[in-house]
């Protein structure tokens, strides 16, 4: 009986499920976005376009606006904060979908993993299928959560509470729980960020996988050589602003690089397959001043 | 890393190893819950056996078996005073062990209980202005309906004032709840001298707490009130354990945060306003069972709702069966019997809080 009354008594009823889309098909369109919290300016002019089947990588220095873009693009609220322009996702303003039916598109994986209560990792990760309840079956829940947990190489860690595990461990659970959502768009802050070598590689790897799978990605990186061997697209933010986006080849220029982080860096093809390494200078970014100055020492040490 | 496609099978599902537990604990719960109301009904001034008690429900439920009573007012005292005191017990345990787990849970704290925080208060406020103003529009149900106003109103100002972030900072939580009982016990005060004599008394005594005099009348003023307040509180269950992960992480999945908290407010509102309409303050049942079950149990509020509905119930059908019988002939109020068990424990409780968090110790 599915009456209307059911319907707008639960919203995931009423919730319309996302249409498949062809590989190269815009999922997301930012224009003009701005963001401006007390007078300052977090983003800037942000013009931005994610496809189905990219992996885009957004890098810049701290306080870049890297975190603010994926809220705005995620369509969150930002407390206190004066927007501008729009955000499209499939095709329609990211507002005009109900919170179940952006909770089917997109999936957010945010820099902190805290969760309050202390919930098996395993349950974690099934709610990440909230946005889909009334709309598959719990068979088909429970393979998508032991695949990504798998695939994340979560699976040990089913039974363990998720609040005592690692920053790492955390991070693995909580990309498990972004995929389980099965959304056609991924925004990853950071996802890498507290993971070892291994974990890094295998995150990007499955990153690319969803991509393979028809999602847009993107993912918050610093990193710049592992988003130049990984990603499709880099998008450099700087201030707020969109300082350059393409590929990596075209975007990791030194002389851009080294004045936008305000560090001397070198860019220089790996010599077997020929992916581009970031690599800092030796003296770039130590401030120049000599510990053995007596001045120096004396103004440090007050 | 192995690949998406490859793992999807379901040789891997992470199966719950405490998977019969849930069926255990609720279970065993509900079978002390069905002895301490059969005891509970026997004991008093008037002792009935435990079998003339069971055979006397049985025959309610049409079925003829077990020994007649033996003492000829026996009848008359169960049906009329002993069973709606206990069901009374029965149903106000059942809403706040619920309404605490849904507290804690709204809150994203394990502290929150609705005496603490002051929402008990703002319900006997709302009763004592409904009894001393003589108001009675709605009838038997004019207490209960002002006592869920005055929850409803401290619900929403401790929430709304001391939520920030993922998670309701204990702090701000306790010293709000010591605002709002504070500017709970000036408006009751305003009552009591508005009252006379003999409402002053009354007043008085409910605020302890006691289901002391319980009739059927208010049993079924409150009753379907507290059913309401419990389908409503598993209704949101699933939606709440998503709130742990913050009210920007369950947006992220889909839930509708503004709408969650609204119902979440109303029902505890209305579990605690139900609870406290005719039997004053009994304090802390929400905090210790919920906190004992959720150790038990887990985080889960589906469950954990059922359980500390069946645990509250437990807890202060036994508690009242203390408090009227551990002195002949007088009655001790069951909300300091409450206080006096509940009050240490959350003393411990919070002082572990806190020296996790760093604070103390």
């Amino acid at each position: 009986m599915s009456s209307g009354w059911r319907r707008r008594l639960s919203p995931s009823l009423a919730a319309e499920a996302p249409a498949p889309v062809l590989a190269g098909a815009t999922r997301v369109v930012a224009s003009d976005l701005g963001v401006e919290v007390d007078g300052r300016l977090l983003l800037d002019g942000v013009n931005l376009r994610l496809r189905a089947g990219e992996v885009v990588a957004v890098v810049g220095p701290n306080g870049a606006g890297k975190s603010t873009l994926i809220a705005a693009l995620a369509g969150d609220r930002i407390p206190g904060a004066r927007l501008r322009g729009t955000v499209e996702l499939d095709g329609r303003p990211i507002h005009a979908w109900s919170e179940v039916e952006r909770g089917m598109r997109r999936a957010v994986m945010t820099q902190d993993q805290v969760v309050g209560l202390p919930f098996s990792a395993a349950a974690v990760v099934r709610m990440g299928r909230a946005p889909w309840w009334h709309h598959t079956d719990e068979e088909t829940d429970a393979a998508v959560v032991a695949g990504v947990m798998a695939a994340t190489e979560t699976t040990n860690l089913a039974d363990r509470e998720v609040t005592r595990l690692s920053g790492g461990e955390r991070a693995r659970v909580a990309m498990a729980r972004c995929l389980a959502q099965e959304a056609g768009v991924l925004l990853l802050d950071e996802p890498t960020a507290a993971l070892d070598l291994r974990h890094q590689v295998g995150t990007l790897h499955l990153a690319a996988e969803a991509a393979g799978a028809g999602a847009a990605v993107l993912a918050v990186m610093h990193d710049l050589a592992l988003a130049a061997r990984f990603c499709d697209r880099i998008v450099v933010l700087d201030r707020g602003r969109v300082r350059a986006d393409g590929a990596p080849r075209e975007v990791l220029d030194a002389d851009r690089l080294s004045e936008i982080y305000g560090c001397e860096v070198d860019v220089i093809a790996h010599p077997r397959d020929g992916s581009l390494l970031v690599v800092p200078r030796r003296s770039a970014a130590a401030p120049h001043c000599d510990i053995t100055d007596p001045e120096v020492f004396r103004a440090a040490t007050v | 890393m192995t690949t998406l496609q490859s793992t999807v099978d379901l040789v891997g599902v992470p199966t719950r190893a405490t998977s019969r537990r849930p069926v255990v604990v609720v279970g065993a719960l509900s079978a002390a819950l069905v002895v301490a109301v059969v005891v509970s009904a026997g004991r008093g001034q008037l002792g009935i056996p435990v079998a003339e008690v069971a055979a006397a429900l049985a025959r309610r439920l049409g079925l003829d078996v077990g020994p007649a009573f033996s003492h000829p007012a026996a009848e008359a005292v169960l049906w009329d005073i002993r069973l709606p005191r206990v069901v009374m017990a029965l149903s106000v345990g059942a809403a706040l062990g619920a309404g605490g787990a849904l507290m804690q849970g709204l809150f994203r704290n394990p502290l929150a209980e609705p005496a603490v925080v002051g929402v008990s208060s703002g319900a006997a406020v709302g009763a004592c202005a409904a009894i001393v103003s003589g108001v009675s529009v709605l009838g038997t149900l004019t207490t209960p309906v002002a006592a869920f106003g005055g929850a409803l109103v401290a619900t929403a100002a401790v929430y709304v004032l001391s939520r920030a972030g993922r998670q309701c900072d204990t702090s701000t939580l306790v010293l709000m709840g010591v605002a709002v009982n504070a500017i709970a016990a000036a408006g009751i005060g305003v009552t009591v001298v508005l009252a006379d004599p003999q409402a002053r008394q009354d007043i008085v005594f409910w605020q302890l707490g006691s289901l002391n005099g319980t009739r059927w009348s208010a049993v079924s003023a409150t009753v379907p009130l507290i059913a309401v307040g419990l389908a409503l509180a598993v209704a949101q269950a699933r939606r709440l354990d998503l709130l742990a992960l913050g009210e920007r992480g369950a947006r992220h999945l889909g839930v509708d945060v503004e709408r969650l908290q609204l119902w979440s407010i109303t029902t505890v509102a209305l579990l605690v306003g139900a609870a406290t309409a005719f039997c004053g303050i009994i304090g802390f049942v929400g905090l210790v069972v919920a906190h004992a079950l959720r150790l038990v149990l887990g985080p889960a509020h589906r469950l954990l709702l059922i359980a500390s509905a069946v645990g509250g119930a437990l807890v202060v059908v036994v508690a009242d069966t203390a408090a009227r019988t551990a002195v002949s002939y007088a009655e001790l109020p069951i909300g300091m019997l409450t206080a006096l068990v509940g009050g240490p424990v959350f003393l411990v409780l919070l002082r572990r809080e806190r020296r996790d968090a760093g604070v103390l110790g």
